[in-house]
């Protein structure tokens, strides 16, 4: 993999004071705090609470997370998120109470149909709510006061989205590394950090390679392989993911280790399955410490020249759907 | 003498660090730094547009403005952040600060306690009230529902269903639910009540009944769970459980709510112990008011029991304990001593059950 090298040294990086390094410093036992609160709140305003809980918990995974040993803030409020939430509800509300009307009306016809229309149209809240979510959680996202950003075009996203969905369903899964590696080259592509400019090149050729031979392997060791798979996969996907400056691009240097990786999660498996869910925050903030310990910020970036570019956006939909379908985002 | 504290500005143009001095005033905060040029600046925070960020890693992150983009101020000093604290209304929130670990046990053990009675004591009652307030015209239009579905996969003895349902309608039962009872041809010994009047009886468990007082016993029970809204309220318990679980572990992933959820089965069972029970109870006040000897239930459970050492079926994982229910009819018969009446109704139709009709 071509690796660019920025050989332009400038006066501008010669100021440079300390190396640049991202980092987690977390403490579990304070998150296992906040978690508690949450889930208190939570369950006495029978769920109400909710957004308010997310923001806690998100504010503080932004608040450990150190670049240069600035920390990064998350703006975003309980109060725009319980917007997000009680719209999405609404729409929620409607979606099943049709369905419902459609099973009980007692027409068969109507009962088989009117429901898997809807399953199917599901689908195409998907990419609705990654670009609501993009948008919302990046514009909430800032570091020294200049905020992160997304670009991206609803319905161009929308239509990539639908139209590897489909091809990817009538190729047998064959098209799926294409299909992800399109839609990130599209979402991080579209990635701002005021004036610097995300970028991703990888190649759905090579992605495919990787996801051939790590699930035949997964197999062929009784799933022992996975973990190594897997951790080929974020590899491919860090290294191949940039920051651009001055036109110059500058690419992430990931080390997962495949071996590091299998303890990591056999030791957060063990700790969810004996707790009883107290041991989540160990299992959150050692998760997030391998991620961004792991990974190495190239070092020709001037981070202290970073002009404030991006617009504040405010609806906080996307972010509650994506949260309803599950759909983590890193 | 005002004491000057030292800070990191940034001026929401640009990510450039300032090394700042600031000063507290009466009315906010005065932040002096010298820029690029060499200039000296001169910024002045009015306390009500200054927003407080977060305060983590023993450093205090402030938003100066109302408009975007926002100027920021980050400080280390300790002296800075307790006076910071004091002065502005941090919010109630992140005034408690849960980092002791003997606190923080306390409250695990606190809050798992609370939460474990409410889910023991408040959830069922918060339940049955949802179950006493739904409308009747629902609960019989779903039971409907359910019944036609249950029933679509069984062989229906017609002849007996007919017999069944005239021994129901010679008891004195005055039902707001349209009972309907449907025989089954099934060897499994069991019946079941489904909300809003459907009574399922496979034939196996009337096979072996002996007198038309164990019918009369087991349709009292039956009838009594549809009275008493059982199989409503264990919906309705059964769905609060799982949304107080989900809402409660809304975070966790996959496995441990699984385990939780395999737990709340288990209560579910005792639930219905619990229901049970008041089904034997109503059930034996519907024999007393018809006369018909109460022996009819004890000598149901005792056939029952001998079925359970042959096979084992549904019956008895929910109605457990059958010793137990066996003395509570005796403690009743003691109690409540009535007269009997031959009810020849009752035995026409018993005897209708028992004969072989090819």
């Amino acid at each position: 993999m071509e690796i660019v090298e920025t050989s332009g040294q400038n006066a501008e990086s010669m100021i440079q004071p300390e190396p640049n390094a991202i980092e987690f410093k977390g403490n579990a036992t304070e998150l296992l705090g906040i978690m508690l609160l949450n889930w208190v709140l939570t369950a006495l305003t029978l769920g109400l609470y909710y957004p308010w809980a997310r923001v806690a918990k998100l504010k503080f995974m932004y608040q450990n997370a150190y670049l240069n040993n600035t920390a990064f803030v998350f703006s975003g409020t309980g109060k725009e998120l319980f917007k997000g939430f009680i719209k999405l509800f609404v729409v929620l509300v409607i979606f099943y109470g049709i369905i419902i009307a459609a099973i009980v009306s007692g027409n068969p016809a109507i009962a088989s149909i009117v429901p898997l229309a809807l399953m199917v149209s599901l689908a195409f809240l998907v990419p609705l709510a990654i670009h609501g979510a993009l948008r919302y959680r990046l514009s909430r996202t800032s570091w020294r006061g200049i905020h992160f950003g997304y670009r991206g075009d609803r319905g161009r996203l929308m239509g990539d989205f639908l139209v590897g969905y489909l091809v990817t369903f009538f190729t047998f899964g064959i098209y799926y590394s294409w299909f992800v590696n399109s839609l990130r080259t599209y979402i991080i592509g579209n990635m701002r950090f005021g004036s610097v400019y995300f970028g991703y090149d990888g190649n759905g050729g090579q992605l495919f390679w990787i996801n051939f031979k790590g699930i035949i392997l997964s197999y062929l060791t009784l799933g022992i392989y996975f973990f190594w798979y897997r951790t080929e996969y974020m590899n491919y996907f860090a290294k191949h993911t940039y920051l651009e400056q001055n036109g110059q691009r500058h690419y992430l240097q990931p080390n997962f280790s495949g071996g590091e990786f299998f303890g990591l999660m056999i030791v957060n498996l063990f700790l969810t399955l004996f707790t009883f869910g107290l041991g989540t925050p160990w299992v959150i903030v050692r998760t997030a410490k391998f991620i961004l310990n792991n990974i190495d910020i190239p070092q020709h970036i001037n981070f202290d020249l970073i002009a404030q570019t991006e617009d504040e956006f405010k609806d906080a939909t996307g972010e509650d759907a994506l949260d309803f379908l599950d759909l983590g985002i890193v | 003498m005002e004491l000057v504290y030292q800070g990191r500005y940034f001026d929401g143009r640009s990510s450039k660090p300032y090394t700042v001095n600031i000063t507290w005033l009466n009315n906010g905060l005065l932040i002096q730094y010298t820029n690029d040029a060499g200039e000296y600046v001169e910024q002045k925070w009015n306390s009500q547009h200054i927003h407080h960020t977060q305060l983590s890693g023993g450093i205090v992150t402030l938003r100066y403005g109302e408009i975007f983009p926002y100027q920021q101020l980050e400080v280390t000093d300790g002296g800075f952040i307790s006076r910071y604290r004091r002065e502005y209304n941090t919010g109630f929130l992140s005034k408690i600060s849960l980092t002791g670990v003997p606190l923080l046990f306390t409250l695990v053990v606190g809050v798992g306690l609370s939460i474990w009675l409410a889910y023991l004591f408040l959830l069922p009652v918060i339940a049955d009230y949802g179950a006493r307030v739904f409308p009747k015209e629902y609960e019989i239009e779903m039971g409907g529902k359910l019944y036609e579905s249950i029933l679509s996969e069984e062989h229906i003895d017609t002849a007996k269903t007919e017999a069944i349902n005239g021994f129901f309608r010679q008891l004195a039962i005055k039902s707001e639910y349209p009972v309907r009872i449907t025989v089954v041809k099934n060897d499994i010994v069991n019946a079941f009540a489904l909300p809003g009047g459907g009574i399922v009886v496979y034939d196996g468990i009337l096979k072996d009944m002996k007198s038309a007082d164990q019918l009369a016993a087991l349709l009292s029970h039956e009838y009594s769970h549809v009275e008493l809204k059982h199989a409503t309220r264990n919906m309705f318990r059964s769905l609060a459980g799982y949304l107080f679980i989900s809402v409660l572990f809304s975070d966790v992933n996959g496995i441990a709510a699984v385990l939780v959820e395999n737990a709340h089965q288990l209560r579910n069972l005792s639930y219905s112990r619990e229901l049970e029970t008041e089904a034997d109870n109503n059930g034996l006040q519907i024999l007393k008011k018809n006369h018909v000897s109460a022996s009819g239930m004890k000598a149901l459970f005792e056939q029952l029991k001998k079925e359970d050492n042959v096979q084992v079926n549904e019956l008895i994982s929910t109605h457990p304990d059958l010793d137990n229910r066996i003395k509570n009819v005796e403690l009743f018969m003691k109690k409540n001593p009535y007269p009997l009446q031959v009810n020849d109704s009752l035995l026409y139709y018993f005897d209708e059950l028992h004969q072989p009709l090819w």
